[in-house]
């Protein structure tokens, strides 16, 4: 995988996650593909940030796992969202989208007085 | 809540470590096969498929590792560390551990122990439904002081249809009765209760059903009984509903089984019957009437009153009550209204408060031993941490990791202290017997454990703490180069604060159980006003089975008169006597107001109240209670003369000031009495209270149920016991005995409550004693350690064995000196709060307080004197080698 995403996804993971998960519980692998899945194969996730990271959501209480049987009829570890974790991706959302509107006026800035 | 989510998450992560990794190397198996099945799915062959997916994946050691830190393990294993490193440093010191936990066990254990007590007779709530709105409720009679009197059943009827402030409330009265056809006749309390009085209590049976309105309609014999009879006079029999018991001789059905929590009016109470099947025999005039005042009453108020609020309202129905029936309410003018639980509490709650903080006092000195120990060890200690500190080791963590050595200490130390508090309580209950109030309710329950941990938490910081930033802010520098002598100086400062601080302590607590001391003996050695020496006391209530109500007077008479001759006649007997109430005890006391009459008395002028008792000729003589004028009750009453009455002396003075007594008139029930005889003023009521004025009728008058009889031996009097029992048991098989007892056990029982005060005190003061020397020793013992080279240089020098013992002795006593003065001052202050547990000494009291601070002086002197001694023993030479 490339590594120039990654500086992109280190502030962005977990809204990413969260955002995921509030679709419906998924597995670890099944989060990731769907990240590359929907933003049309630009982000990939890497495992070695996609883990701890869930294990970070999972210690504030954002996203709870349990173990269920997967559509392979294999055991899989299944992450949800909590009412924290609704909470929270609200939160991210907003800020993201504040940040993300600054940087395109800063981008459309075209010089001279406002 | 979401950091508990996360708490909950770090704690399973340090606690299921093990399966924590599990999962996880499960969980990236799991995301490779996924992978590797991706891969194939897009047309790889499955060999290449899996080492792809491996490549994609990186290295997964690396992974799992990031995962870890992630689960927060990492503060939680060096925590860990911490508690483990604790743990060893305690092992490696075992007699600093010892005495440690030693100190810590006893102070956090008799914390606990009075604490399980207070919590269960203070703070746990009574075991009945909302039991905060359940009082009890007395008509009072302000003009006699009377202000926690009876009920009559009418006019409770009325508070009854007009109070607002009681949503429901019922009356009861208990009377002693015999249970005869189970083994020994045997004597049980049995209240006649009112209809609803289970609902007032929110109590339901626990079998069978409680009493119905038919069984009052219908004054059926329907009895419901106690589970201690149930169990241990019924045998537990699960058929016991429906089967009839022999109560006087009569047959009552048992409807019903109440649980144990039911203790309502006294935890003794057996048996509960209809209000209805009152005896006529109980009162003046067959039925009772509206001046017939003879029952209690429980209420429970309406949602939103409170006792002030209701004894206002049952003070404005009395009032009413006594302008409508003037001729039997007119005096019952109010109303008192008290909680049932202090009614049930009593007066205890003081005093056991008084000791819970005596038992924290004790905590404080050992948590300042403990402080001392360890800014000692932490002296010696200091190269140690000097090289962490030095090695970069942060203050910060310095200080956590010495906290967490006192905490574990503290936990350990609350721990052993929680399961010897179990042991504690079932002595302290063994001491107090039977005086307190709710000891079945007493318990180790989640609450006497939480109060266990937060003690050990708060002890563990209290003397932890201190030490824990003395010695993280140590210099480095200095102590690594092996320097001594200024941190020596300032912690010497500390400790001796400490020691003055113990030794306060220990002074107030000494002081405190010197007072409780003196006041026992005084009520010890109290004069009751009768002569205790070799008599024994027999308690009864006379059997009426089968006896015809028109009989039972007469009847009384001569079986009281039956048992005194019998009795009489034993060999070893001197002297015997009877009377209806004994001293000292309460139940079935009471007094009434007596006015003058024949002439000179003016009508509607107050008289005396007092204590009225019934007694046969032979009660004064057998008690020793002296005949100060005129003459004894006659054995016989003359028919149509005045009944005859004997008057205690306080009481005849208050009639007649300054006049002769003898031949006077009074107003009594049936008429009027001719006094003949004055005798002693008697401690009626309690040791610790003054004698009341008493006014003494002969038992042939007004025949009683209750009957005490005394009995004078000419050895000793427990020998008498038995033979007594035989007659009795001769004269009426089915006669209950309640007790047999030496009248000096009496006056023991009677101020039992006042013993076990005065103990507790004794033992947690000595404690505290003992605690505070071995403080002061240890300090000094260690300041003798360090200076051993500056003593050896003295005594090179030329000083004198007594030269050094002066100097090492004079810096513990001045720190002593320093303590008595600041415990004796806060003794000055605080004592008064013992007042009210006082009797005889006032709680400043001079001689208790020298004696005291002379003990302890004395202990403190020895304490100095053994490390003192010591230092008089250096050898010049081998201390100076010491370097």
């Amino acid at each position: 995988m490339a590594r120039d995403q990654s500086d992109l996804l280190q502030g962005t993971l977990e809204l990413l996650v969260l955002k995921t998960l509030s679709l419906e519980p998924m597995h670890g692998w099944g989060i990731s593909q769907r990240i590359q899945q929907m933003s049309r194969e630009v982000l990939h996730v890497t495992q070695g940030s996609l883990y701890p990271a869930l294990q970070r959501m999972k210690t504030r209480g954002w996203i709870a796992s349990e173990w269920r049987t997967t559509e392979h009829n294999r055991r899989g570890r299944y992450y949800s969202l909590t009412a924290a974790g609704r909470r929270e991706l609200a939160r991210e959302r907003s800020q993201w989208e504040r940040a993300s509107r600054a940087v395109n006026w800063v981008l459309g800035w075209t010089g001279g007085a406002a | 809540m979401r950091w508990l989510a996360g708490l909950r998450e770090r704690v399973r992560a340090l606690f299921f470590k093990a399966r924590e990794d599990a999962d996880m190397d499960a969980e990236l198996r799991e995301h490779l096969e996924l992978q590797a099945l991706e891969n194939e799915r897009r047309g790889m062959s499955p060999r290449e498929a899996r080492r792809q997916a491996a490549i994609s994946f990186g290295g997964i050691e690396q992974v799992r590792e990031e995962v870890r830190e992630a689960r927060g393990v990492m503060l939680l294993e060096e925590w860990a560390g911490d508690v483990r490193y604790a743990l060893r440093a305690l092992r490696r010191n075992p007699g600093f551990t010892a005495v440690a936990l030693l100190t810590l066990a006893l102070g956090i254990g008799a914390n606990a122990a009075m604490f399980s007590i207070v919590n269960g007779i203070l703070l746990r709530p009574l075991p009945y439904a909302d039991p905060h709105e359940l009082v009890l409720l007395y008509q009072s009679n302000p003009r006699s002081g009377e202000l926690q009197g009876r009920i009559s059943y009418q006019d409770l009827e009325d508070w009854q249809a007009r109070a607002r402030s009681l949503a429901s409330l019922a009356g009861y009265a208990s009377v002693p009765t015999i249970l005869t056809g189970h083994g020994d006749p045997l004597e049980v309390e049995m209240s006649y209760v009112t209809e609803g009085f289970f609902d007032v209590l929110g109590a339901p049976v626990a079998r069978g059903r409680p009493l119905l309105s038919e069984d009052y309609r219908l004054k059926r014999r329907a009895a419901v009984i106690s589970d201690a009879l149930w169990r241990n006079v019924l045998g537990g029999d699960p058929g016991v509903v429906g089967s009839s018991v022999l109560l006087r001789g009569e047959p009552y059905l048992v409807v019903g089984v109440m649980p144990a929590s039911l203790r309502h009016p006294t935890p003794e109470t057996d048996v509960w019957i209809p209000q209805s099947l009152v005896q006529p025999n109980m009162f003046a005039n067959g039925m009772p009437r509206r001046g017939d005042r003879y029952l209690r009453a429980v209420a429970r108020l309406s949602a939103g009153a409170d006792a002030g609020r209701a004894q206002q309202e049952l003070t404005a129905l009395s009032g009413k009550l006594a302008d409508t029936y003037p001729e039997s309410n007119a005096d019952w003018s109010a109303a008192a209204v008290v909680p049932l639980r202090t009614s049930i509490v009593g007066d205890v709650d003081r005093a056991l408060v008084i000791v819970l903080g005596v038992v924290g006092f004790i905590l404080l000195i050992g948590c300042a031993n403990l402080a001392n120990l360890l800014l000692a060890r932490g002296t010696a200690r200091q190269r140690e941490i000097a090289v962490r500190v030095a090695l970069g080791a942060g203050r910060r963590r310095i200080v956590r990791q010495l906290l967490t050595e006192s905490l574990v200490l503290a936990f350990l130390g609350g721990a052993l202290g929680v399961l010897l508090s179990y042991w504690g309580v079932q002595t302290i209950l063994a001491l107090s017997a039977d005086t307190l109030p709710r000891v079945e309710d007493v318990r180790l329950d989640a609450r006497v454990l939480g109060f266990g941990l937060l003690l050990a938490a708060a002890t563990g910081l209290l003397f932890g703490l201190v030490p824990a930033l003395r010695m993280a802010h140590a210099d480095p520098q200095h102590d690594l180069r092996g320097g001594r002598g200024t941190v020596g100086a300032e912690g010497g400062r500390l400790r001796g604060a400490l020691v003055v601080a113990e030794v306060a302590l220990a002074v107030l607590l000494v002081i405190g159980a010197g007072l409780m001391a003196r006041s026992f003996l005084a009520l010890r050695s109290v004069d009751a006003g009768f002569n205790p020496e070799r008599v024994l006391t027999v308690a009864m209530q006379l059997n009426l089975a089968g006896v015809p109500p028109e009989e039972m007077a007469q009847f009384l008479v001569q079986r009281r008169e039956e048992i005194l001759h019998r009795v009489r006649e034993l060999p070893g007997v001197e002297q015997a006597g009877m009377i209806n109430v004994f001293p000292l005890r309460e139940d079935g006391a009471f007094s009434m107001e007596y006015t003058r009459a024949g002439a000179g008395a003016t009508p509607g002028e107050p008289g005396v109240h007092a204590d009225t008792r019934y007694v046969d000729p032979g009660y004064l003589r057998t008690m020793g209670i002296p005949l100060l004028r005129g003459e004894h009750l006659p054995t016989t009453l003359a028919p149509g003369a005045l009944v005859p009455v004997l008057m205690s002396e306080s009481a005849a003075r208050q009639l007649w000031p300054g006049e002769d007594p003898l031949g006077r008139l009074i107003n009594v029930q049936w008429g009027e009495s001719i006094v003949i005889g004055i005798v002693g003023d008697v401690r009626q009521t309690g040791l610790d209270e003054a004698p009341v004025p008493a006014v003494y009728f002969p038992q042939l008058v007004a025949p009683r149920l209750l009957a005490t009889l005394v009995v004078r031996s000419a050895g000793d009097p427990t020998a008498l016991a038995a033979p007594i029992r035989q007659v009795i048991r001769e004269i009426d098989p089915n006669q209950p005995i309640r007790s047999t007892m030496p009248l000096r056990d009496v006056m023991a029982e009677s101020i039992a409550q006042d013993r076990f005060f005065t103990l507790l005190f004794a033992v947690f003061g000595g404690l505290a004693l003992v605690l505070a020397a071995v403080g002061i020793y240890g300090v000094l013992a260690y300041a003798v350690r360090q200076r051993t080279q500056e003593i050896g240089v003295r005594m090179a020098l030329g000083a004198r064995p007594y030269d050094v013992l002066r100097m090492t002795a004079g810096t513990g006593l001045k720190l002593v000196g320093i303590g008595v003065v600041i415990g004796t001052g806060a003794a000055l202050a605080l004592t008064r709060v013992l007042a009210s547990q006082l009797y005889g000494v006032t709680p400043t009291d001079p001689l208790t307080f020298a004696a005291a601070i002379a003990f302890l002086g004395a202990v403190a002197l020895l304490a100095t004197c053994v490390p003192a001694r010591r230092a008089t023993r250096v050898a010049p030479m081998v201390a100076l080698r010491l370097e």
